[in-house]
């Protein structure tokens, strides 16, 4: 973890409602791996107070991407910041990551969620895995990150609920097609985790959760969920990755 | 050279910068970022005798320049506290002061008593905030003469320095003060979060789970040092004052000083800037130098340009 000032090469939006930004900042970028995630400072007033998490994408040489969705005042901030500016980046952060092994891995995405599996594809790619990606969303509108996909050379699958583009449905519906020998990671939303664990072997599933987080570095104990035994633990440090069997949602 | 250390209650502080108790943890996870020995205290997440789990999530939620949170004081409790986490602490070369609650007054002292022999731990400090399960849940710190009894009782049993934290959320902060000083306490510490609420008006619901949180962050400094201004006018001569409240840069704890507080916690502001404190230590040495002040002392209670002669001075 360390609290650096990166610069700001691209901020553009990519779709309607999601951005993607990239940002200049060496002294953290060795350090980064699949899972992992920053806190952005989106003001530099007092007002929001506090910092934002965002997974980060991907790394490419000294520069980390980030993919985000504008929901909120907070995102709107960040979403203003123009290239060659300073932003406030502290990470790499979690302690709970992926899990590398294995020889097959399916990575599903719900959403602007499929920006915390990318890196996590191309690092098992680099280790000689199979990696499938599926990728689901709304409408085609949330349908933000294909060209990254595309780009990197991923074999994938599209799901939109209401059919707009891809294949109409949930991403459930493609897990018949994935035997129990394929390792199952996860990030997006609570539903649709939910809905996994009760679908996949929890102990062959990763889900990577997001929760309201002030700190993101483990002293505010504001971004908890439920471990197995009923003990509340940190998204932000024992996480945000976890076992399927890990933890209750 | 700039003398930034400060005796209080007994004990020496290489500088008067701390961090605010639930605001740092127990110093471990900082220690990946700076030499956390480098703060002038570490008040430790509140520590209770039995482990608790805490309130189901959400647990904090953002306001104006503020946040409100409800974390429910969960904690390992002090067993657990000196078995996994003391061990930790141990070979840091800072002051530990232990933040310390029950839900009765055999509950703060049995927590105390465990603490006396932890080498590390100079001090204890009273979250009063906390509900006395034998007066139908009251907060110890909102009824006078229970708070004075409850600080009487532990002071009469401990060795080691006592402070009280004052919740801003009575009527008058100089009575409750005064209970405490009365009963012995060694040295005061306002103030804790202030009761608000926040509704999300997208789900017109409480936004906490439990309704109602702490608000803590810039502000509150206004309240805070207004709290440490009027404790002081009336009491700085019988105890020393540390400040807490929307601290988040140096002119912010200065403020606090100048009201009044030899001393000040860094809060809130360890969230999103948790080089915060250290920023703070480098602040008030450099305003020192472009004042040509030498002893930190002297800026304590300064905005009151009274005579005052605080004991320790
Ligand atoms: C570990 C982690 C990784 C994330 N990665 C990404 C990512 O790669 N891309 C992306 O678009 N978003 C990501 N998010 C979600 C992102 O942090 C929120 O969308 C963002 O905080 C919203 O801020 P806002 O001010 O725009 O929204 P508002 O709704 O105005 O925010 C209000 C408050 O709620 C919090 N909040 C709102 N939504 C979320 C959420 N989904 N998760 C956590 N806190 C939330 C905000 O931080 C803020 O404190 C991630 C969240 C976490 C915890
Ligand atoms: C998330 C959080 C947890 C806190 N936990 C405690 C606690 O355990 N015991 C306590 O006495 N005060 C606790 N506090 C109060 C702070 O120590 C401090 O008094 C208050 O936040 C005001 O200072 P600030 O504005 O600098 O944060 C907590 C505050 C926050 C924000
Ligand atoms: S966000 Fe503060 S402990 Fe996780």
């Amino acid at each position: 973890m360390r609290d650096t000032k990166g610069k700001v090469l691209q901020n553009l939006p990519i779709s309607p409602r999601t951005y993607m930004m990239q940002v200049l900042a060496p002294q953290i970028t060795p350090y980064i791996r699949a899972g992992h995630f920053v806190m952005i400072k989106v003001s530099h007033t007092k007002d929001p107070i506090g910092r934002r998490a965002f997974a980060v994408a991907d790394i490419k040489k000294e520069s980390l991407f980030i993919f985000y969705d504008v929901v909120g005042r907070g995102t709107e901030l960040l979403s203003g910041f123009s290239q060659g500016s300073q932003v406030d980046i502290l990470g790499p952060l979690g302690k709970g990551l992926f899990n590398l092994e294995g020889d097959k891995h399916l990575l599903i995405g719900g959403g602007i969620g499929l920006a915390g599996l990318t890196l996590l594809g191309k690092e098992l790619r680099k280790a000689g895995k199979t990696v499938f990606f599926l990728y689901g969303a709304r409408s085609k509108e949330h349908v933000s990150m294909e060209s990254w996909l595309k780009e990197e050379g991923f074999d994938y699958l599209i799901y939109t609920q209401d059919g707009s583009y891809g294949k109409k449905g949930l991403i459930t519906d493609a897990l018949s097609d994935f035997d129990s020998s394929w390792v199952v990671s996860a990030c997006g939303p609570k539903g649709m985790l939910k809905a996994l664990k009760n679908l996949v072997d929890p102990s062959r599933l990763y889900l990577s959760l997001e929760s309201r987080m002030a700190c993101g570095w483990g002293v505010c104990l504001g971004c908890v969920v439920k471990n197995k035994e009923g003990k509340y633990v940190r998204v932000c440090y024992e996480g945000p990755v976890f076992r399927g069997d890990e933890v209750s949602l | 050279m700039l003398e930034l250390s400060i005796n209080l209650f007994g004990i020496t502080f290489k500088n008067p910068v701390w961090v605010a108790s639930g605001t740092f943890g127990y110093g471990i996870e900082a220690m990946e970022l700076y030499d956390v020995s480098k703060l002038g205290a570490v008040v430790t997440k509140g520590i209770s005798l039995k482990p608790r789990e805490g309130n189901p999530p959400e647990r904090i939620s953002e306001t104006p320049c503020g946040m409100l949170n409800s974390i429910g004081l969960q904690n390992p409790g002090v067993e657990g506290f000196l078995k996994k986490i003391y061990p930790k602490i141990k070979d840091i070369d800072t002051h530990f002061i232990a933040n310390v609650f029950g839900e009765t007054e055999e509950e703060y002292l049995e927590v105390c008593l465990a603490l006396e022999s932890a080498e590390k731990v100079v001090a204890y400090e009273l979250n009063v905030s906390c509900p006395n399960v034998k007066k139908g849940g009251l907060l110890f710190g909102h009824d006078l003469l229970v708070l004075e009894r409850l600080v009487g009782k532990i002071k009469a049993k401990v060795k080691k320095p006592l402070l009280v934290k004052l919740s801003p959320n009575t009527g008058s902060i100089k009575e409750f003060a005064k209970a405490c000083i009365d009963a012995g306490a060694d040295g005061l510490v306002l103030i804790n979060t202030l009761l608000g609420m926040k509704i999300d008006v997208r789900s017109q619901k409480p936004d906490l789970s439990t309704f109602t949180g702490g608000l803590s962050g810039p502000a509150i400094l206004p309240i805070a040092v207004r709290m440490v201004w009027e404790v002081f006018s009336e009491f700085g001569s019988a105890v020393p004052i540390v400040g807490v409240g929307g601290i988040h840069d140096t002119d912010s704890a200065l403020q606090h000083i100048l009201a009044g507080a030899s001393a000040v916690q860094v809060g809130t502001a360890n969230f999103s800037d948790p080089m915060c404190p250290l920023k703070v230590i480098e602040g008030i040495k450099n305003y020192m130098e472009e004042r040509k002040e030498r002893s930190f002392k002297n800026l304590i209670g300064k905005a009151h340009g009274l005579k005052l002669n605080p004991h320790f001075l």
